[in-house]
């Protein structure tokens, strides 16, 4: 409500309306920088950095939407209330990502199990004579790697199934 | 201490309403200030819907990509980065005529506004005509989403299934003369896009006339303008379209060659060998899944911005905005650039892997 009592204070002249007006120059200053940042992180694409690549582009991509909020939108000049709600909003956009990331990684132990017992499969050996020990390492799969993985083939082929049908 | 504000709310309007009534001013709003200010955080609600709503397809995206990043590493290359970085120019150039559109509408400078929300509207026709030409090369090359994808390894799953024969010349015939079939895909690409060209030359010959025949009648200022639209809409998707297979025509002209050169001059196992180098995963058809739903549901949003920029240039031609009344050219330009936003995002990741 201190909007209301902020708004009372123009209450005299209704016919006005306060905002910031951004200058033609930084107008165009942010268009050239935008233009400038899509031209770098295109050429940046060209070199083969690995795993960096994404980080690189996204950072590129980060600095460009910081530009466009901040200046195109005025949410640099605007209202808290506003700032707030807008980085809320990408704060739990970031949290949304980053638990769907987790979630589905953390089926990738019972994947590999599956594809490897699909080679298994293709080769049929001592698999099936194993299986009876399988039990406690399909509840610990993330410590116990390549060597046992083998053996918990069988038990781990039925998890793929029975786990997304849980959820 | 809601009940208290609004009481007094009425009082002030009523007053207003018998003095002078200003038809801007909407009856629940003391002020124009209140109303812009109350308008401002409407719209950045709605925005942070959109955020969150975009956010499930960069899920979508996310996941599979570092699920299967092999199939990204793939079926990017089909993407053409230059088309995808003009386009992003295009936008950002159209939001710095849309923020520029706000200034001037800020400043009561009517003339202006009318400027950039018309170069605004262009520049998404524009965006939308170089997409289209995107669309109809990635159909024609039966690159689609997961159900309806064909490889584009010269179909060598057809070849397995039972339609060897055809296949396997298929696959002589790439590996022998390249770019054969590319042409042929292009001039395909062409004749689909002469259908859509040709109806958006129609709707620009029949806008063109009803703009003449209503541009003096004041009486019909609001159909005028809508005719205008339409046509700097159509005339930007035109030219969007024909910029893009001029662009592919230029690129085909020269890229290739160097290419046929090189091959000519390599033998050709080897040069079998080079394009062996990045095998086709087995899921390539969902990056195309994720490409057309995002690519797609950004489009209906440009789609969407037309129409509200072409409301906005109605209401400027009827001299609706003024210094203290342009909340809605500020909300349609921060919807805008929200849009521009997300395509930001969707260029490097779509367009960008390497």
């Amino acid at each position: 409500m201190s909007d209301h009592v902020e708004s009372d204070a123009h209450a005299e002249n209704p016919q006005s309306c306060h905002v910031h007006v951004v200058p033609v120059k930084v107008l165009v200053g942010v268009f050239l920088a935008l233009v400038a940042l899509t031209v770098v992180t295109v050429e940046a694409a060209k070199f083969d950095t690995g795993s960096l690549d994404v980080i690189v582009s996204m950072a590129i991509a980060t600095a460009k939407a910081t530009l466009v909020v901040f200046i195109f939108m005025h949410l640099w000049y605007d209202k808290p209330l506003n700032r707030l709600a807008f980085f809320f909003s990408i704060v739990f956009a970031a949290f949304f990502l980053c638990m769907i990331l987790l979630d589905s990684h953390a089926y990738d132990d019972y994947v590999k199990g599956f594809q490897q017992d699909q080679a298994a499969i293709a080769a049929p050996a001592a698999a099936p004579a194993a299986a009876p020990d399988a039990t406690p390492a399909a509840d610990a799969p993330a410590t116990d790697a390549p060597a046992t993985d083998a053996k918990a083939a069988p038990e781990k082929k039925t998890e793929p199934e029975a786990k997304p049908a849980e959820k | 201490m809601n009940t208290a504000a609004t009481t007094t709310t009425d009082d002030h309007a009523d007053s207003h309403d018998h003095e002078h009534h200003d038809p801007r001013l909407a009856h629940h709003f003391d002020s124009h200030q209140q109303q812009f200010d109350t308008g401002k955080l409407g719209i950045w609600l709605f925005l942070v819907t959109e955020v969150l709503f975009f956010s499930g397809l960069f899920g979508f995206y996310a996941v599979y990509r570092s699920l299967h990043p092999e199939v990204f590493l793939y079926a990017s290359q089909f993407l053409d980065t230059v088309l995808g970085a003009a386009n992003t120019v295009v936008l950002l150039f159209s939001s710095l005529t849309m923020a520029w559109g706000v200034r001037c509408a800020q400043l009561g400078q009517t003339r202006g506004l009318m400027v950039c929300l018309v170069v605004t509207l262009a520049c998404a026709a524009i965006f939308l005509g170089v997409k289209s030409f995107e669309y109809t090369e990635k159909a024609h090359h039966g690159l689609l989403w997961a159900g309806m994808y064909h490889s584009p390894e010269h179909h060598d799953a057809a070849a397995a299934d039972g339609a060897a024969g055809a296949g396997d010349h298929a696959h002589d015939e790439a590996a022998a003369a390249g770019d054969h079939g590319d042409d042929e895909l292009f001039e395909k690409t062409k004749h689909t896009l002469s259908y859509m060209t040709t109806v958006l030359w129609v709707v620009i010959v029949i806008s063109g006339i009803a703009l003449g025949l209503l541009f003096k009648n004041p009486n019909k200022k609001t159909l005028a303008t809508v005719a205008g639209c339409v046509l700097v809409s159509a005339a930007g998707m035109v030219i969007g379209a024909y910029s893009s297979i001029g662009y592919h025509h230029f690129g085909h002209a020269e890229k290739p060659t160097d290419e046929e050169i090189l091959m000519a001059e390599t033998v050709p196992a080897e040069y079998a060998a080079q394009k062996e180098k990045v095998p086709e995963p087995k899921l390539a058809g969902t990056f195309f899944s994720v490409y057309f739903c995002m690519t797609g549901l950004h489009a209906i949003h440009i789609i969407g911005g037309m129409i509200a920029i072409s409301w906005l240039i109605v209401r400027t031609a009827h001299g609706a905005f003024t210094t203290y009344y342009f909340g809605a050219v500020d909300f349609v330009g921060l919807y805008w650039h929200l849009v521009d936003l997300i395509w930001i995002y969707l260029f490097p990741l779509l367009y960008l892997i390497n």
